[in-house]
């Protein structure tokens, strides 16, 4: 529960009445004990209806709508950067084991890993758009404004998802059917992807379904670095706010794209490992 | 009937209006482009109704007020071209313009201003800042087409000041708000230099040149139409990255950079600096004066000079603002120049001030006690614990207090708790910055009425009624008068009398005053400032375009 009142905020630093005050909390519906406000909210949620902010006094599922789809482009770039720079970093860190190559790799990683995700932020931002002038500071739109966010928050994911892929696939390597393979003489491209990545693939599946929650984090520092607009920010300023109607959407949101992504996850496990069953009732038939 | 002119608003449009024509001969606007401008945060909303914290930020672009106050606090018509009040000022006659037109196309006149207050009185849309400051607002009669009567219950000498406050006087289209409501809150049509275009929420705002404008206020170098062809005002939260913003080229101009980017981007040629000095009480604490041991006059009095402000100026502020020594800002109108006999660094006369009121190490721990009673304080200050400049502040002043025997606890809360800390009167010292073009900030935070309660949102922290009721009572009735004055020149002489009364009991300590800080291109000319440290862009030219 988000303490404080927020009338008491809304006007903080400002001369009002008592009976302003007053006035305002029942302008807002806050003169209501919390158990009604929360079954009135329950209720207009069933009919869709996120009711209306506080402070801006718009409809809150026309805020949402509004920074959704920026935080879905940012959360999708952001996915693809982990997959693109951390799978491929993982595997050749595993296949060159004990080489400089993979050495070298893991202290990127662990360095990558141990950054502050603000202060990456900022010096990428310092680098790329003050010094070269690549990219633009707080554009609205266009690729070039998604790049360095997208790189930002997606690079500490990948350094994340290289250690994991590193180690399962030096354990996944190291089993009979790996050698069996090699014997037969498969390529070792063909040995790699698909006797050895493949599965080693769940446990890092897994943890992407775990770094989409991470990027929901993730995304709140990003966007106040580059100064995007998105679901992030919109829980912060609500928090800061106590936009009460606007918080509760958010962290709605958030949970239901939490489990739905965590839910998707545990599908494709099973897809792409038969051993994997689970326990329903046609199953136990 | 009307007894009192308004020669002195008259004159100063005259002589807004030689400064116009001054600026005109030594300037050369080019006109064109788009400036891009990034503030901190973003606007709640751009009709009067919804007007809270940061709403003239942007507001300002696309709705003129009935007047418009310079950075000295000095009166230029506007919408209004001049205003009088009868003696006791409960009627102000306003004249209006008869030349302006809203960006709908309709007619500004009488109608436009009433229908404008009934809103901000309407209880549907309660509380606007509108609301809060003409609290005593009656009705406004028509006189004809351009002039009104506004009408107040009782004295209301602060309205001189007030009009000149978008969120209480910015007027939006009547014909507009009949079929848009409350959209014009996203929307707005107004009778500002510029129409308001787009506004991308967490983003940005945009605005386009209003070709149609001859109303500018004579305060203004250029009373016409814009010389840009647009602007965009873009929300960059971080400081950092305000500050990138600037540096890459991607924006023109940006407000409140850190202190220490301010100190980098001053000494570089390719930018300019701009400090607007904060008017009200800026960065400051107040006593609780009925709780040991700021309940002694002696150690208020020795608190406040054992204080080194320059220390404090340049250990958190890294000197980009300046020692305060008197209850309001020397800005403000009402200011009471005498404030600083009473502030001033001294530790030795600190030392005597405890020693005379009996305060004495008597087991040698090197904190003082007066009746047998350590001199300890609890200081509360708010925000986070890093990266908090109060904190610096916080421990330069406990180290200036252990060096007199006064021991000090620091406690850091949340912003939304001061007024908690304060109702339970848990503080012996609490911070606050408030920083309000009047002196009638001093009721905010020194009328017995303010005091917060549960429910209850108040400023008046000192518990002056419990440390000392006659004081109070003496206090009340001087800032009540100040308030309700129908001068200014009463107002201004009630509100130094309370000034003298917190000095002589020593109700506060000042730390520093700040600045509205604007860093800009140096092709970017003729940006114009207001009372409220808002930027106006009716002048601006980009040179080179």
């Amino acid at each position: 529960m988000l303490p404080g009142d927020p009338v008491m905020h809304m006007f903080a630093g400002q001369y009002v009445t008592a009976e302003n005050m007053a006035l305002a909390r029942e302008t807002l519906g806050l003169d209501k004990p919390i158990y009604i406000r929360y079954f009135e909210w329950l209720l207009r949620i069933m009919q869709g209806d996120f009711g209306t902010s506080i402070v801006s006094k718009r409809p809150v599922a026309d805020m949402i709508l509004s920074v959704l789809p920026r935080t879905l482009e940012l959360a999708v770039a952001a996915t693809l950067v982990t997959v693109v720079f951390g799978i491929p970093a993982g595997v050749l860190a595993a296949i060159k084991k004990n080489t400089w190559v993979d050495s070298a790799l893991m202290v990127v990683v662990s360095l990558c890993v141990a950054m502050p995700l603000f202060w990456f932020g900022l010096i990428a931002l310092l680098f790329f758009s003050v010094e070269l002038r690549w990219f633009p500071v707080a554009a609205n739109a266009g690729w070039s404004s998604l790049v360095l966010p997208a790189f930002v928050l997606g690079l500490q994911s990948a350094c994340m998802i290289a250690r994991l892929t590193r180690s399962s696939m030096l354990q996944v390597l190291g089993d009979e059917y790996v050698t069996t393979a090699r014997s037969k003489g498969l390529s070792p491209w063909r040995v790699v992807t698909v006797h050895g990545l493949r599965n080693a693939f769940i446990p890092i599946l897994t943890l992407l379904g775990v770094q989409a929650s991470w990027l929901l984090g993730g995304a709140v520092i990003t966007e106040t670095v580059f100064a995007r607009p998105g679901l992030g920010t919109m829980a912060v300023d609500a928090i800061r706010q106590m936009d009460f109607p606007v918080l509760q959407a958010v962290v709605l949101i958030a949970a239901l794209t939490y489990t739905t992504v965590n839910l998707v996850i545990d599908l494709m496990n099973a897809a792409l490992d038969p051993r994997i069953v689970y326990d329903t009732e046609a199953s136990k038939a | 009937m009307i007894t009192r002119s308004t020669t002195v608003a008259a004159c100063m449009i005259q002589l807004g209006i030689l400064h116009s024509a001054a600026l005109a001969q030594t300037a050369q606007p080019k006109p064109g482009g788009t400036v891009r401008f990034a503030i901190a945060e973003e606007s709640r909303g751009l009709d009067p109704l919804t007007a809270h914290r940061r709403f003239s930020e942007t507001a300002i672009h696309v709705h003129d007020g009935l007047a418009l106050f310079d950075t000295a606090n000095k009166p230029f018509g506007s919408l209004a071209k001049e205003w009088s009040s009868n003696p006791e000022a409960t009627e102000y006659t306003i004249k209006l313009r008869d030349d302006v037109t809203f960006h709908d196309g309709t007619k500004f006149n009488a109608e436009s201003v009433k229908a404008h207050f009934s809103r901000v009185f309407d209880k549907q849309y309660c509380c606007n800042n509108g609301h809060q400051y003409m609290n005593a607002y009656v009705g406004t009669d028509i006189i004809d087409d351009y002039t009104i009567k506004v009408k107040f219950s009782k004295p209301a000498g602060t309205f001189a000041f007030y009009i000149g406050m978008l969120d209480v006087t910015g007027i939006p289209s009547n014909a507009a708000w009949g079929s848009k409501g409350m959209t014009m809150n996203r929307e707005p049509v107004g009778a500002g230099p510029f129409k308001f275009v787009s506004w991308a929420p967490q983003s940005n705002m945009k605005f386009a040149r209003n070709p149609d404008y001859k109303w500018g206020s004579p305060m203004l170098a250029n009373t016409g139409a814009p010389y840009l062809d647009g602007l965009e005002v873009k929300f960059i939260a971080n400081q950092a990255t305000r500050v990138a913003c600037l540096e890459s080229g991607d924006c023109d101009i940006i407000k409140d950079p850190n202190f220490a980017d301010m100190r980098r981007l001053s000494s570089n040629p390719a930018f300019e600096v701009v400090k607007i000095p904060q008017t009200g009480m800026p960065y400051s604490f107040v006593f609780n004066t009925g709780r040991f041991p700021t309940d002694q006059l002696a150690v208020r009095k020795a608190i406040n000079l054992a204080i080194d402000r320059e220390k404090i100026n340049m250990a958190a502020f890294r000197g980009e603002r300046r020692p305060l020594y008197s209850t309001l800002a020397p800005a403000t109108p009402e200011f009471w120049p005498d404030a600083t006999k009473f502030i001033y660094y001294n530790q030795a006369e600190a030392k005597k001030a405890l020693a005379d009121a009996g305060a004495k190490d008597s087991n040698g721990d090197g904190i003082l006690e007066i009746d047998n009673k350590p001199i300890e304080i609890d200081l509360y200050i708010f925000g986070n614990r890093d990266n908090n400049p109060s904190v610096i502040v916080a421990e330069s002043i406990q180290s200036d207090l252990k060096a007199i025997g006064i021991s000090t606890r620091i406690n850091v809360r949340p912003w939304d708790d001061q007024s908690a800390v304060a109702m339970r009167e848990e503080h012996n010292l609490i911070n606050f910055d408030m920083p309000l073009p009047t002196g009638s900030v001093l009721n905010v935070m020194f009328n017995s009425r303010e005091t917060p309660k549960p429910g209850r949102y108040g400023m008046s922290f000192t518990y002056v009624q419990k440390g000392n009721a006659a004081v109070s009572a003496e206090l009340d009735t001087l800032l009540d008068a100040g308030d309700n004055a129908a001068t200014f020149d009463d107002r201004k002489a009630k509100f130094q009398a309370a000034q003298k009364l917190i000095s002589e009991n020593y109700l506060g300590v000042p730390v520093v005053q700040g600045f509205t800080t604007y860093v800009m291109i140096k092709g970017l000319k003729g940006v114009a400032y207001n009372n409220g440290g808002h930027a106006l862009f009716n002048s601006a030219y980009l040179e080179g375009k």
